[in-house]
């Protein structure tokens, strides 16, 4: 008891330690998951995400050109498994912890991110080209022979290669 | 108005009192915030508690006996606004005067207890039935040893014969100096902080009610509204009381003639006996139902008699 | 009119939690850091009490009947906060045969905090917001 008196007359001397939160700043480590950040530039709509999400907050679906990456974050249990498994790097979780949100924004509390498909040079079909990080990983160095590829369609991109053996 | 409606309804009974010991209530919980290092809330916080409760809506349980499941509450609010109309505050307020009102004041200071142990009781909840029990053993268990402290305080100002005026209890402390400072009543000074702590279940000894982690709420599980006010009113009424009845039994000291200034010093007293409830409320933990019963029946009223034996044996002039 | 909306009453239900969500609640509570007693909230032990009803866990087939009897004892006006994404969704445990939930198929619930467990502050966000919609729903009743 004596113990506990101590430590209440030093908190009654020192003043309280609260956290300002609602009305001031207050600490956020820099690896907090919280809510995540999509860059469309690098993402490939490749459905990693989506299919690793274990609480299925994660859907890409097609409209028209676009490849529409959404994500829920009310059913989200930030993990973090999109971030780890994403081949791209696309995803990133950032410390942003503002998760409270109202009935009418239930539905409406979302990530949106669009991936536009690319036409091919060749042949004009729409397709998503791989990115550079993608072709990164995969290949030590990159030539502009690879980076001239990466803009044909599947198809073009086989037909070029086989032109290339048989010269 | 007459004086004595005037006492009754603002000063010091009445709005005055309400408010008052609201505002003690809150600086408790702000004082206890302090010790635990937290802000705390603001000091009027109880009051605006209460302004709620009464726009909440009342429900009544199915099974509730209706009439008394209702007017409990009032029971224990009225007796303590009775109690502050008529006990004296040393140097400010005379009091109703009357040769025996130790005797009403231990009567009036159960009504508390009682109207809890109607209310919870008529709410016809099993955790209600077990927090009556409770306090009803409690109850018993502090009682002895207040009775025995005010007994104890009457033959040493009687001088053997049972002195029950409040007001000359005062007299006597003003002339012979304090019984605080008299080591005589230690042990009873003691003994009526224990039953001060055990009449407001403040810890240790939260058993019958606040105890959540036990039997919730206790008798107040199924109050709701007006009526849960008035309870919260009746245990901050109660918290002034007992400071009232602190500052008769042990500590009637007065700085001056001057009514502001000797006003000014019964709020210092009852803060500095505030001081205290909030320390132990931060510093100790809750007992256990049977070891709180156990030491209230033990320690308090060992220490009391030791007490009441000196006051008789310095009766007798031996020492 | 608008004082007594400082004055919120807690009251916290758990339907299954991991505890993960019960301990992030007694955290903003209890601990100096995150004190919510200085915006006049206090945890109280019975619904008949609480104006804000916070609610953890997934609703399991075996707390669903007490959740129901706590809806019903709550006095008006109140909130419903939903604290986690398992009340809010159900989240991970969206497809079992044990689930019941989500909160909304019981009551309207007025603010989600998602998170596994959200965070403190988060939690602090979401009383907030549930004390501005006390605030409406009182204005509504006079």
């Amino acid at each position: 008891m004596s113990g506990f008196l101590k430590i209440a007359i030093r908190n009654l001397l020192k003043g309280p330690v609260t956290d300002p939160y609602p009305f001031g700043k207050t600490f956020i480590p820099e690896k907090l998951r919280g809510k995540l950040k999509v860059d469309a530039s690098i993402c490939t709509a490749c459905g990693t995400c989506q299919e690793v999400c274990p609480s299925g907050a994660i859907y890409i679906k097609k409209e028209n050109d676009v490849y529409v990456h959404t994500t829920w974050y009310n059913t989200c249990c930030f993990c973090g498994n999109c971030e780890f498994f994403c081949p791209t790097g696309a995803i990133k979780l950032t410390n942003d912890f503002h998760t409270a949100n109202t009935k009418e924004e239930k539905f409406k509390f979302v990530t949106i991110a669009a991936i536009s498909e690319k036409e091919c040079p060749v042949c004009g079909n729409k397709f998503v080209p791989a990115t550079l990080p993608l072709i990164e990983k995969s290949y030590p160095h990159i030539n502009d022979e690879i980076k001239n590829l990466m803009k044909l369609c599947p198809e073009c991109r086989k037909k070029a290669a086989f032109e290339r053996l048989y010269q | 108005m007459s004086a004595n409606i005037i006492n009754f309804l603002i000063f010091p009974g009445g709005v005055f009192a309400v408010l008052f010991a609201l505002i003690l209530v809150s600086l408790e919980r702000i004082l206890v915030a302090r010790l635990q290092g937290r802000i705390g809330p603001v000091f009027y916080q109880n009051i605006i508690d209460i302004v709620k409760l009464f726009n909440k809506e009342t429900l009544i349980p199915k099974d509730a006996k209706d009439f008394v499941f209702k007017f409990a509450p009032l029971f224990g609010f009225s007796g303590m606004l009775v109690l502050i109309y008529f006990l004296p505050i040393p140097g400010v307020y005379s009091g109703v005067k009357g040769d025996y009102d130790l005797i009403i004041l231990i009567y009036f200071l159960a009504l508390p207890a009682i109207s809890y142990i109607i209310g919870g009781g008529a709410s016809s909840s099993p955790y209600a039935a077990i927090s009556v029990s409770r306090e009803l053993k409690l109850m018993l268990a502090y009682e002895s040893a207040f009775i025995i402290i005010a007994i104890t305080i009457a033959l040493y100002v009687g001088d053997g014969k049972g002195v029950f005026s409040l007001k000359k209890i005062i007299d006597y402390q003003l002339q012979h100096g304090a019984f605080l400072f008299d080591w005589k009543m230690w042990p009873a000074f003691v003994a009526f902080l224990i039953v001060l702590l055990a009449a407001l279940e403040k810890p240790p000894f939260e058993i019958a009610h606040h105890n959540d982690a036990d039997i919730m709420d206790g008798y107040l599980i199924e109050y709701s509204g007006a009526p849960l006010a008035l309870f919260e009113i009746t245990s901050a009424l109660k918290l002034l009381v007992l400071s009232i009845v602190f500052q008769i039994f042990f500590w009637p000291s007065t700085l001056s003639g001057d009514l502001f200034i000797n006003f000014l010093w019964f709020i210092l007293k009852t803060i500095i006996l505030l001081g205290f409830i909030g320390i132990t409320h931060a510093t100790f933990a809750s007992y256990r139902a049977d070891q709180g019963f156990k030491f209230l029946l033990k320690v308090p009223l060992v220490l009391a008699i030791i007490s009441l034996i000196l006051v008789l044996l310095s009766i007798k002039g031996l020492i | 009119m608008s004082i007594i909306t400082r004055s919120p009453f807690l009251f916290r239900i758990n339907t299954g939690s991991c505890n993960g969500c019960d301990v992030e609640l007694a955290t903003t509570a209890m601990i100096p850091r995150y004190d919510v007693e200085r915006l006049g909230c206090r945890y109280t032990g019975s619904p008949k009490h609480a104006d804000i009803l916070l609610v953890t866990g997934p609703i399991t087939a075996r707390s669903k009947s007490y959740l129901v009897e706590v809806l019903d004892e709550l006095p008006n006006p109140f909130v419903v906060v939903a604290v986690g994404t398992c009340p809010t969704s159900c989240g991970i445990f969206r497809d079992s045969y044990a689930i019941e939930g989500p909160l909304d198929k019981y009551v309207q619930v007025d603010v989600n905090v998602p998170g596994c467990p959200p965070r403190p502050q988060a939690i602090i966000d979401g009383v907030a917001k549930a004390l501005e919609i006390w605030k409406q729903k009182i204005r509504n009743q006079k």
